[in-house]
This record gives structure tokens, sequence and C-alpha cells, in this order.
């Protein structure tokens, strides 16, 4: 089978292959292990011939940083909140969606519908949507106009509006919007490949079930839960590696402030973190090299985590 | 009893999914791969029925023993009953779901067509308490406004641009490859591809700070197109999703075409790619949707006006209020024109999307991968 | 088939050490020196950096006209690089990859950045350079800088080229403006009330206790009690606001050398004390801590209903016509006074006051071709020494030209002249800023300048929001809001 003249022929399609990932993959992650430990590397002080020594002041600098802390807090917290309240929403709507026949392809696209948007574009109405309007706000005496839409229902419910994004809003009330935000945004994804993972349940049990009059819940946890936990470990890992990226959902509401006016960096991120050290006014390559590799480190572990978590678990 | 058959008889989608977080220790065999169905997402997601029955009796769901005797008629009024207060319930919470994922874009299209005065309830608007739910006077002149401020045309053509570019040239690098690691055989092929899914397990993050640095540094690319598109152009999960596909293809078809003389590209143009046009399709859509979204990237290397993308004109422009003299009143974001140019961009997404549902769909349930 | 992959890793760790090796490869460029006979009269292109906006650029380009009738063989390639932070990044980038600029507009803290890759070109020699250029209308004239044109600069504003800490020349002067105090002078007389002219009060006593009536403490006081619904203050900049009374009682900001970051500070926590309970009496506001909105908007208002008026307004000498309320019936509905921001002590002469200076200068980059470096010295010199294009550029962007020789411009000089109602407010304001030449002061340049003057916004409003009633809690509040700032700066 194999013959010369074939080996150089699959080395010639792959070429592109190889040639892009030796220069924009191999060599990325070979450098960055390399600038992570210079200390005090920057790209200018490099272009101006200044030599680095080797060593840990890097990831020293980075680990004693407050703002660093911050930014792993806010992402464990985004991701350990949002991915089970997304996922479990996520399965009781499919199973819903799964048990009705009218409405079903409508509904179906209508959830599809936040994976098709632009994570910044629709950050903004969500922003728009939890902002009080008027000016001064956040100040001793704040003009308001309107309280905006969703303090309005909550006002409309009875509830006592609150600051949600504005200046001198609290943690929790940020938080909550981007919780809310972030789930929206990973239910779409999540319900499809439930669906799908539903759709392929033999019907056979459930009747089965029905005829021994086993309740709903029941049948759901034994049926239905087991036959989705090859499903249900994929929607958690994949939720899992993507919160830990989260980003841009955090732009798009806050603004590269990464927080509301007055509190700046307070909802920043992991990724957030190693771009902020990219692009400010004080770049700092080494910093921000160091800060990637120990995001690496904590998604290699989680991702572990998960698949051996998921492997005593899940149902084949 | 469960955890000994999960080894024996892996499923496909637990074989992809294995593959897209810890590919390097599982690459699967050529066998078990080939069983992918392409036409029916479902089918990829689905579970081995034989399996399945006998995870069901471990349940001991069956077991349970005979029905017991009951009144028949009562049980089946009764269920009907049941069933239709349920189905009341499903139905108002599957509906309020879906208000509440639509409301955003609702409030989205009325924000951008109202007045400053309307959205913010000053002016006229100033004795309303809560926002009108219909724009009263409808300010199509938002969008022109956004258009111009933010630039939106070239972001708009540079978008498109850069989309379509790096489609195009990431297909053929992928077609290539994808037909290389399927069909030719060649000596390290198996540990060559297990080398690159394991580069799918690392963030994209750790990439961008070097990454920055060869493109500008020694590539000089800062501020053009070839920045934006060149360190993109290779998506492992692409070449695995196509490899798969190209794997169904029967090996009788290649060597007939051999017989016939037929070459090897001729023969992926004529035979291959026509076959597994589904996933190509997917790959194009999942590419574009991934340059349409991208803002880090861009906002790094291309700082110039002329070569951003359109995610970094949303959020790096001030819209403002103009005054009756035609000044600008700084201290007002005029917020319905940011919502015209948050509806702009979010259009040619939705318009994509509804006439190529069912490709974006198969292709995202394969690639969890947003964008 | 493991070889094979092993050899691939093989391969790409050779790649990539060469890679290392080839990026540790120093490649200092060593500093300029300046070619025999200066500019030969060799065709250069200069890349010019500006963050020019529309109005601006038109007188720009004709400026460039001016230049280039001179010196025909210099072209130049004028690119408007965005506002400045924008600028600032554009040119970043361009260092990164190796090719720099030859001209940019610049603030200190950007020209700190830039030096990380040794790009600028100190100016020194070149100013001091006496040989003879020939231009084309057959005149000459010296490379250097003549003792008049040295001498016509605005001393503070020249020195700021030099504030990096190695008593070096960066970058030239382009336009400055300044923090000006406007007051409410109709309310000031109907009240007899004096205008301040130092922050605290003398004797120690707050509020209308104390007999200090020129303090600020008193005025703001006296102005709410008069108007309780009003905000007496308003600060535009609370980092400069920082940063001057640092300043003026010497109790440490920043510095260009060794330790960068002097702030952190029993006298500063005290003074931010005091700043915060002006605050919780709604004494004054900025307008970081008002989201943006321009305390100029407080200051023009006639109503003081819901708080938004205020008496007094700090704000830059590039914005003084933002502060003169719009006309009632073709009256103003108030007049309005401008005067030097108050300081440490009543009555300081203008030579022993503080006020800071902020603006634009230009810096010259290295390159390959020293020709090109002497013609871009060549336009920098021929923009900050040019008076007729200073005033222009002066009057349109509202910013205080950096030459003296300006102001004997007859059209400029009658500006000035004139400039005696809120009809010309601009015009004030820049009579003001002569006279005031000698209180100017700069801060310190360094990498990390700009971080600490965006702390020092934050850190003021951190401080004026600590709540807590007894002293103890307070002062450990301003503390942790101080260990924040030193924190982000430091880091």
């Amino acid at each position: 089978m194999v013959d010369d003249k074939k080996q150089w022929k699959a080395w010639l399609y792959l070429s592109p292959v190889i040639i892009l990932t030796l220069i924009f993959t191999v060599w990325p992650i070979i450098n960055t292990l390399r600038i992570a430990f210079l200390d005090d590397y920057t790209l200018l002080e490099e272009v101006g011939g200044v030599k680095f020594s080797f060593g840990v002041q890097n990831f020293v600098k980075v680990v004693k940083y407050p703002g660093f802390k911050t930014c792993l807090l806010n992402t464990i917290l985004l991701t350990v909140i949002t991915v089970p309240i997304s996922t479990m929403l996520a399965l009781i709507i499919a199973v819903c969606l799964n048990s009705i026949k009218a409405l079903n392809r409508l509904l179906q696209t209508i959830y599809f519908l936040p994976y098709v948007t632009n994570t910044i574009a629709i950050g903004l109405v969500f922003s728009t949507m939890f902002s009080m309007v008027g000016s001064g706000i956040g100040g001793e005496n704040p003009i308001i106009s309107t309280a905006g839409i969703i303090n309005n229902i909550i006002e409309f419910f009875g509830g006592k509006a609150v600051n949600w994004v504005n200046m001198g809003s609290s943690y929790w009330a940020n938080m909550f919007v981007m919780i809310v935000y972030i789930v929206w945004n990973a239910l779409p994804f999540k319900i499809l490949i439930l669906l799908g993972g539903l759709q392929s349940v033999n019907k056979q049990y459930y009747e089965a079930a029905k005829v021994d009059g086993t309740s709903r819940f029941r049948t759901f946890w034994r049926i239905t839960v087991p036959m989705l936990s090859p499903m249900l470990a994929y929607v958690i890992i994949t939720g899992f590696i993507g919160g830990f990226k989260e980003y841009s959902s955090v732009v798009g509401v806050f603004g590269e402030n990464m927080g509301p006016p007055g509190s700046e960096n307070a909802l920043n991120t992991m990724v957030g973190f190693i771009n902020t050290n990219l692009m400010s006014g004080k770049p700092a390559e080494g910093r921000a090299s160091a800060g990637a590799l120990i995001l690496f480190v904590i998604i290699f572990a989680v991702t572990m985590l998960n698949m051996y978590v998921s492997k005593k678990r899940v149902h084949y | 009893m469960a955890e000994k058959k999960s080894k024996e008889t892996a499923t496909p989608v637990t074989d992809e999914m294995l593959n897209v977080t810890v590919a390097s220790d599982v690459v699967p065999t050529d066998e078990k791969v080939g069983e992918i169905k392409q036409e029916n997402i479902v089918a990829d997601v689905v579970t081995e029925p034989t399996l399945v029955t006998e995870a069901l009796t471990d349940t001991s769901v069956l077991s349970k023993g005979v029905m017991k005797e009951r009144d028949i008629s009562s049980i089946t009024r009764m269920q009907k009953v049941g069933k239709i207060t349920i189905k009341t319930i499903i139905y108002i919470f599957l509906i309020a779901v879906a208000i509440s994922v639509l409301f955003p874009f609702y409030w989205m299209i009325i924000s951008s067509l109202k007045t400053y005065d309307e959205y913010a309830l000053t002016g006229e608007f100033a004795s309303r308490a809560t926002p009108t739910f219909f724009p009263t006077t409808i300010m199509w002149s938002n969008y022109a406004q956004a258009f111009d401020t933010a630039n939106l045309g070239t972001l708009f053509v540079n978008t498109v641009f850069v989309g379509i570019v790096s489609t195009v040239l990431s297909l053929i690098i992928t077609v290539l490859a994808a037909f290389a690691f399927s069909r030719l055989q060649f000596r390290g092929k198996n540990a060559l591809f297990a080398a690159l899914l394991a580069t799918m397990m690392i963030p994209g993050e750790l990439f961008t700070i070097t990454n920055f640095g060869t493109v500008t540094n020694y590539f000089k690319w800062g501020n053009t197109y070839t920045a934006l598109i060149v360190p993109f152009l290779v998506s492992v999960f692409y070449i695995y999703l196509l490899r798969q596909n190209f794997m169904q293809i029967p090996d009788e078809l290649y060597y007939a075409a051999k017989v016939d003389g037929t070459s090897d590209l001729k023969y992926l143009w004529k035979v291959m790619i026509p076959l597994a046009l589904p996933t190509i399709i997917s790959i194009t859509i999942l590419k574009m949707m991934g340059s349409w979204n991208s803002y880090i990237w861009p906002r790094l290397v291309a700082d110039d006006e002329v070569h951003q993308l359109i995610t970094n004109g949303l959020r790096g422009t001030s819209f403002y209020v103009y005054l009756a003299d035609g000044t600008i009143d700084a201290d007002k974001i005029n917020y319905p024109v940011q919502m015209a140019a948050v509806t702009l961009v979010s259009i040619p997404l939705f318009v994509v999307f509804i006439f190529l549902r069912k490709y974006i769909m198969k292709g995202v349930s394969r690639s969890g991968i947003k964008g | 088939m493991k070889k094979i992959f092993a050899s691939i890793l093989i391969v790409a760790l050779v790649v990539s050490i060469c890679a290392v090796f080839v990026a540790c490869t120093p490649n200092e460029i060593p500093d300029f020196e300046i070619p025999e006979g200066g500019y030969d009269g060799s065709e250069v292109t200069i890349k010019f950096y500006s963050s020019m906006g529309q109005d601006y650029n038109t007188i720009l380009e004709e400026t460039l006209v001016g230049f280039n009738e001179l010196y025909p063989n210099i072209t130049i390639d004028h690119t408007r690089g965005g506002d400045y932070d924008t600028n600032r990044d554009l040119i970043k980038n361009l260092l990164a990859t190796n090719q720099p600029p030859n001209v940019a507009f610049c603030y200190s803290d950007h020209v700190a950045m830039y030096n990380k890759s040794r790009a600028v070109v100190t100016l020194d020699s070149l100013i001091e350079s006496q040989i003879e250029v020939e231009r084309a209308d057959g005149t000459t004239e010296i490379l250097g800088l003549t003792d008049a044109q040295k001498d016509d600069f605005i001393e503070a504003y020249y020195n700021e080229g030099k504030s990096f800490g190695d008593d070096k020349m960066y970058m030239l002067p382009f336009a400055k403006s300044t923090e000006l105090m406007y007051y409410n002078k109709t309310s000031f007389e109907q009240w007899g009330l004096q205008v301040p002219d130092h922050w605290f009060a003398t004797d120690g006593k707050q509020g209308l206790e104390t007999s200090d009536k020129t303090s600020m403490e008193y005025a703001l006081a006296f102005i709410k009690d008069k108007d309780p619904n009003c905000t007496p203050l308003g600060v535009d900049s609370g980092s400069n606001w920082l940063i001057t009374l640092f300043e003026q009682y010497q109790s440490g900001y920043t510095s260009a050398t060794g330790d960068h970051y002097l702030f952190h500070n029993e006298q500063n926590q005290k003074m931010l004390t005091t700043l915060r309970r002006w605050y919780q009496k709604n004494w004054f506001t900025t307008k970081y801590l008002l989201q943006g909105t321009y305390t100029s908007t407080y200051f023009t208002s006639t109503s003081s209903a819901e708080g938004k008026k205020s008496y007094i307004s700090i704000g830059s000498s590039a914005g003084a016509a933002k502060q003169v309320p719009a006309k009632q019936n073709n009256k103003y509905p108030f007049e309005v006074g401008v005067t030097m921001i108050p300081q440490k002590e009543a009555n300081t002469s203008i030579a022993n006051s503080k006020v800071i200076s902020q603006g634009p200068s230009v810096c010259v980059f290295k390159s390959a071709n020293p020709q090109e470096v002497v013609a871009s010295w060549l336009l920098v010199k021929y923009l900050t020494t040019n008076a007729e294009f200073e005033a222009r550029y002066g009057s349109t962007a509202g910013y205080l030209p950096v030459i003296q020789s300006v102001n004997k411009l007859d059209g400029y000089a009658d500006i000035i002249a004139n400039a005696n109602t809120a009809e010309n407010m601009a015009g004030m304001a820049a009579k003001l800023c002569i006279d005031f030449k000698e209180a100017f002061f700069v801060s310190p340049a360094f990498y990390g300048s700009a971080e600490a003057r965006d702390q020092m916004e934050v850190l003021l409003s951190q401080c004026v929001k600590v709540s807590g009633s007894d002293e103890a809690s307070v002062a450990k509040g301003i503390k942790e809001a101080f260990d924040s700032a030193l924190a982000e700066c430091e880091w």
C-alpha cells in the first residue's frame, strides 16, 4: 500500500496545515513558555534589545496581584454558577420540547436564535435593558428618567428597582446580569445537543415505563438522564471550557472597562486579564503569558476532572 | 456493568466528544468513526438501542413486576385530565422561555426606532414613568446615523472580505488535509493526526500573545488583511469533521477511479467533495460566523479603522445625540442609534440562519464551538 | 510512526530554538548622531502621526505647504492616528514591528512607553547644533534652536520634554492646557463672598465656623448654606485635582526615577479624608463621579433643582467656552469670573503657586537613515516655533500656544486684549495662562505614569465614598483605597 509516490503526495497535501500549525500553534506554545519565564518581559523592550533574565517573577507577580485574584474568582464563579443552571434549564426545555408536537419546529428555531447573534452586540442590548436611564446615576442626586425595562417589570410585580449595571451598582447585581446573559447565550447549544439525544432514545423504554406505572419524575431520572448522560457530559465539559474562557460577554455588557463605571475591572475574567495586559498603555507580555499558562493548567485540570467523573457516571 | 460496556462499544458521539476534549489519548480507530451517519444529526447522538436495552434492565424499571389490576376506565379519564394539564403547563413554560429568548431582540428593534427623547423619557415623554413598548415616531434615520457614525459600511465590507477569503482558503487546506488523512497511506499518519488533535485542547488565548508578535514583528502584517486571515486558516476540528465524512465514502470508488486513471485531485473534486457537501457547507457557515463574531484578534492587530471588523465598531464607537443646532451633546449616549447599529450587525446572521438553518444546526451540534 | 512524530517534534523544537536566538540577539539602535552638514537636501519621506481632529487638520495641512516651500524634498506622509490612546497603540505596534514612524504627537507617558524599545531620539544635540542648513528659498537657518527661539518657549512647557528623570530632552511642546477656576461672579458679588484662593481652613475649623474666609472650606459651606440644593463645586478632572494638591503640599505623587509611586502616605490620606467630608456633605462632585457628565453643565445651569447646579467649576482652559451659560433674552443669566485655582496658602504669589499643565507634544523617532531624523527635526522645529500656526491651532482647539511670541501677533494680541467678557471666555482663559506661566508644573513621566494618573481618579472616587461613622473605620477605608491604587500602579 505504502509506496513512495503516495508518501510524497500526502505530505504535499498536508504541507499547508503543517507549516501553519508550526508557525501559529507550535511556536506560540514554545514561545509562551519562554516569555512566561523571562522576568518582566515586554515585547517593546525585546525589540529595543533588552535582555531578560530567566526566572519565575512573572508568575509571582501575577499570583500576588489583587486584580488577578478578582479575575480568577469571577471566572470560577461565572462558570460554576452558569454551567449547572444552563444545563438544567436546557435539559428541562429539551424534555418539554420533545414531548410536544405542535409549534415544535418554531420553538426550536426560536431557542436557537441566541446562537446566531454577535455576543458583543446582544451584550449591549442586555446592558440597555438593565440600565437606568438619566444622568448622574450613581452620584448624590441622580436624575433618573426611567429605571430601565427590567426594573419596570420588577416594579410592576411589586418589587423594588435595583441598580444593575450603572455606576454604584453592587458586585452581585453585576454578577446577576452576567449570569442571566451567559445562560441566555449558552442555552441554544445545550438544547440542540440534548434534544438530539432525546429524539434518539428508543420510545420503547418510555412505553415500558408507562405500562409499568412509573411516575414521570422517576422516568425522567431513571431513563431520560441516564440515556442522555453522554450528551450531558458533553455539554457540561464544553460548558466548563467555554466558561473559563468567558470574556466577550462581559465586554458586551460592560465594555472594555470590564465593570460598571467607578468599579473598573470588577468583573474582569482570566481571558480579560490576558487581553488587558496585551493592550493597555503598559503592556506586559510576560505576565500575560504567565496568566495564559495558569489558565491552561486550570482548564486542563478541570477537563480531566470532568472526564474522570463522567467516565464513572456516564451510562453508555 | 455499564462501565464495562462503555469501554467495549463507545458510541460515535462520545468518540467525538472525547476527541474535542482530550483527543490525545483517544484517537478513534477508523472502524468506529466510520459509523457516523452524515445525513442525520440525531443519528450522531444515538446511543445504540441494544445497549440501551441492557442498561435499562440494570435500572430495574422493567423488573418491577406486573401491573396491578385497576379500574381501567378511571385511569384513562384521570390520565386524560392529567395529560391535558401537563401539556398546558409545558406549553406555558415553553412559550415563556421563547418570550424571554425573543425579548432582547424585540427590545433591540423597538429601541433602535425610537427618538432619543422617547427612549430616555425626556422632553415630551418626561411625564411617562415606563418606556413605550412601540415607538410613537419611527426613526429610520437612526439607522443612517448608526451606519455613518460607526463606519459600518467599511467594517461590513472588511468583515465580508475577510470572511470569504479565509473561508475559501481554509476550505482548500481542510479538504486537502482531510483527503490525505482519510485516503492516503503514509508513515506517521496516525501520530500526526493525534498531534494535531492534541493542539485543540490548548486555549486560543495562549496563542494570541505570540501570534501577535509573529504577525506584526516577523511578518510585518500589522494592519493588513493578511494578519486577520492567515493565523486562523487551519482548524483541526474541521479537518477532523471532514475526514470522518470522507472515510464513509467506500474505498471501492477510489480504486475504481484509480483503475480509470483518474488523478487524486480530480477524484477529490468529482466524487468526494460532492458527497461531503453538507459537511462542507456547515464548515463554511461556521467559519463565516467566526469572522463575523471575532473581536479580540482584530482589536489587537488592526488598530487602524481601515482593517477593523464589525464587532470592533460596536464597542469602540460613541454615538452622540445631536442638538437642534447640529452640535453634539457630549453628555448623552444616543442609545437608539447604538441599538440601530446592533440591529444592523445582527441582521445578516439572522438572514443566513433563516436560509441555512439545517446546516447551521447540524454543524453546531458537532462543533460545540461558538463561531 | 512514532519516529516520524518524534522527528516532527525535534524539527519544531530546533526551529523555535533558532527563533529564540534570533529574538534574543540584541539589535540595539545607537544614539542619534547628526550627520556632518546636517540636512543635505536629499529626498526623504517622513511618516507623521497626529491626533488631529478634522478641524485642526486643515490648519496643519496648510502649514505643511509652507514647510514644503522651504524644503521641497521632504515629503510628509501624514496619518491621523485617531485619539491620543489610539494613536499611542498604533505607534506601539509600529515600534514592536520595527517600523517606527518619524514624528508623532505624544504625551510624556507615551514617550516613556516608546522608549522601552529605545526608539525616541534625544533632541539635545539637535537643539544645540549650529550647523547651517540651506533652504529652497535661498536663505539658511541653523539646524538647532536659536537662543531667541529657546527663550520664546514657555519654560515649564519646554521643560516637560526633560521630565523623564535623565535630564535629556525627548520632546518639544506642541499645545498645552491648564486648569482654571471659574466662578459665578454674580452670585459671589451678591453674597459678598470672597473668591477662595486656598483650599483648607488655616484655623482647622470646619464649615462656617472657620474665620478663614478665603478658604475653599468656607466658600463651599457658605454656598451650600445659601442654596442647600446645589452642589457648590464641580471638578472636571479628579486626577488633576489630586496631582495638583499633592504638588502644592509637596506631599508626594510620583517620581521619574527610583521608587516611582510616592503618593501612599499619611499626609495624602489625611487630605483625602477632608475631601471625603466635603463630598459627604455634597459640597463637590467630579466628572468621573457623574459618570462622564462635564461639570460645566452644572456650572452653567440656572436651576439648582435636583442638585444640578454649581457655583464654582474647576476645569481645563481648553474648555473655557463651555463654562459660559446660554444667553437668555440676549443676556447672560450670570457673569462668569475666572482665576487661578486655589493654592496651599492664602495670597500665594504666582511664582510660588502650582498649577498643572498638560497637552500634546511632538517627538522624533530613530531611523536607519540619519537624513530622515534631521528632516523630522526640521519639521518639528518648524511647527513648534511657528507663531502663526500655534495661534491658529490654539484658538481653534482651545489650547494654549507654547511660545510667547504668539501674543505679539496682531490678531492674537487683539483677541487677548479684548477678552473681558463672557463672549470671549477662551481669550480670557488664554490671557490668564500667559500671566500664570511661572506657576505651571508637569507631573513626572515614566513607564506607567499614565496608569498613576488614571488611578488618582479612581482613588478620589473610592475615598470620598468610604462609608463609616467613626474616624478609625473611615481611615481604614481610605487606606484600603490607597493600597489598591498603589497595587494597580505597581502592577
